[in-house]
């Protein structure tokens, strides 16, 4: 009887113990964040008065900067100065194909001040020659959760069998196209990308960091995709609205592309051979 | 009455090539992703126009000289088209390493024509005085193109690129090697045969 009760009370307190585990687990929960945000480089000092843009001039083919804007410097993000480049170079491949680009410079993080401003654009505009840049930000949270797997993993199933921890990866790239002497945006593309995955805790610190590189790589496609669209949009708003956007073209972008090109009196040679075909066989055929 | 087809899928092509900013991308001669591997950039970059302008007058020229061709009855128009592509492409390629840069049909238009001419000279009467008048036009044409660098249509509107009179003479010397293959090659098949025999 001594002997039953003895085990009932130690099974009552493991299913205690259990319960505990499981509330606690359920509700631990812990996130990283690394953003870096274009409105806090550009616009530091929110009591100065917002910048005036003024009409841009598009000198063609354009020298072109891409940097990423500095971060907060906190957290442990996997974006690292290599990552950045990679990421930089890949959008500069894709942009190299265009002939209004002339040459597509990429700028280090370093060359760029924690809340530097158009100040800080000014240098580098300086110091590269860069007409216009475009200015790569991110905002990537991960979430992390224990589920109940977590708990059945502790207590009842080996290690490393059954994934303990649920992960969630939000990364949003933006990039934004300023024109540094005017001060006016001139387009805008994001990429957004999610990875939802899971992990045993003693992995979690490995798969998050592949995760986060994954997910800002997967972004950098999407966003490459969106620029295409978006500077297809800004080319039409250029043609339409000539007052807002003035294009210079130089004769070294001429010369750059070729046409195989017809003039009037090609046209007319063509039109006179086609004419005098058709009224001289008409004029052959039997009346 | 018969239809164009090869001229009037010609154009079908260059259109949609025009119409679809990706098409373009992927054709265009781009003289750093030939050099890169992309070859077939010089055969496509014909079909690739720059403004609209570029594309009215090439699209226009080769309708009407491809059709008359075609309604003569000829059979051998795929033939200037396809090697006039490869030639333009080939001969702007070596003749031309500061172009990164080229597009647009105008040279297979003179490869059209000057075919078209030089055919026309077999025939008796008007037309062979007439294509006669336009072969020594399209000379004096190529020259002064080369002589000046531009055509008047460079000249009259401002176009995002150069003129490239290369592409007119390369198309105009494709069309009369189609010719003398498709024209001359029994007689010269026959002259072989006279000499091998004797």
């Amino acid at each position: 009887m001594q002997i039953r009760k003895q085990w009932r009370f130690l099974f009552l307190a493991m299913a205690a113990v259990c319960m505990t585990l499981a509330f606690v687990g359920c509700a631990t929960n812990a996130n990283r964040h690394n953003a870096a945000s274009v409105v806090d480089f550009l616009y530091p000092d929110s009591k100065s008065p917002v910048v005036t843009p003024g009409i841009p001039l598009l000198t063609l083919p354009l020298r072109v900067g891409i940097a990423f804007v500095p971060g907060s410097g906190y957290g442990n993000s996997s974006l690292t100065e290599k990552k950045k480049m990679d990421l930089m170079k890949l959008v500069a491949d894709h942009f190299k194909k265009y002939p209004y680009v002339k040459d597509i410079e990429l700028i280090p993080t370093a060359y760029l001040r924690n809340k530097g401003g158009f100040s800080n654009l000014d240098q580098i505009r300086t110091m590269y020659g860069v007409d216009v840049i475009a200015l790569v930000s991110y905002d990537q949270v991960q979430f992390t959760d224990e589920d109940f797997l977590s708990l059945t993993y502790w207590t009842i199933v080996g290690a490393y069998v059954i994934p303990g921890e649920k992960n969630d990866t939000n990364t949003m790239l933006d990039t934004v196209v300023f024109d540094i002497k005017s001060r006016k945006m001139l387009f805008r593309a994001p990429g957004v990308h999610q990875i939802k995955g899971r992990a045993t805790p003693a992995n979690l610190s490995e798969q998050l960091r592949l995760d986060s590189e994954t997910s800002y790589g997967e972004a950098a496609k999407l966003m490459v995709e969106n620029l295409d669209e978006q500077l297809a949009l800004f080319k039409d708003k250029v043609k339409e609205r000539p007052a807002e956007y003035k294009v210079v073209r130089t004769p070294e972008y001429q010369s750059r592309s070729g046409g195989g090109s017809l003039d009037i009196t090609w046209l007319a040679l063509i039109l006179a051979l086609g004419g005098a075909s058709l009224w001289l066989k008409r004029r052959a055929l039997p009346q | 009455m018969k239809t164009p087809v090869v001229t009037l899928l010609l154009c079908g092509i260059a259109t949609v090539v025009f119409f679809v900013p990706a098409l373009g991308d992927a054709a265009i001669y781009d003289r750093d992703l030939i050099q890169g591997g992309e070859w077939w950039r010089l055969i496509t970059g014909n079909l690739v126009h720059l403004s609209v302008m570029h594309f009215t007058y090439d699209v226009i020229a080769l309708m009407v000289i491809g059709a008359v061709i075609e309604l003569r009855g000829d059979r051998y128009l795929w033939l200037v088209y396809g090697l006039a592509s490869a030639v333009i492409g080939l001969t702007i390629y070596i003749t031309s390493p500061e172009l990164r840069f080229y597009g647009g049909l105008s040279g297979i238009v003179s490869a059209a024509v000057v075919y078209l001419c030089v055919d026309g000279l077999r025939e008796p009467g008007s037309w062979r005085w007439l294509c006669g008048f336009g072969l020594t036009l399209i000379a004096v044409k190529i020259g002064i193109e080369f002589a000046f660098g531009q055509t008047f249509l460079s000249m009259t509107e401002s176009q995002p690129f150069v003129p490239v009179p290369v592409s007119h003479l390369a198309g105009a010397c494709s069309a009369l090697f189609v010719f003398v293959l498709t024209r001359y090659k029994r007689g010269i098949r026959s002259e072989f045969e006279r000499r091998a025999s004797t």
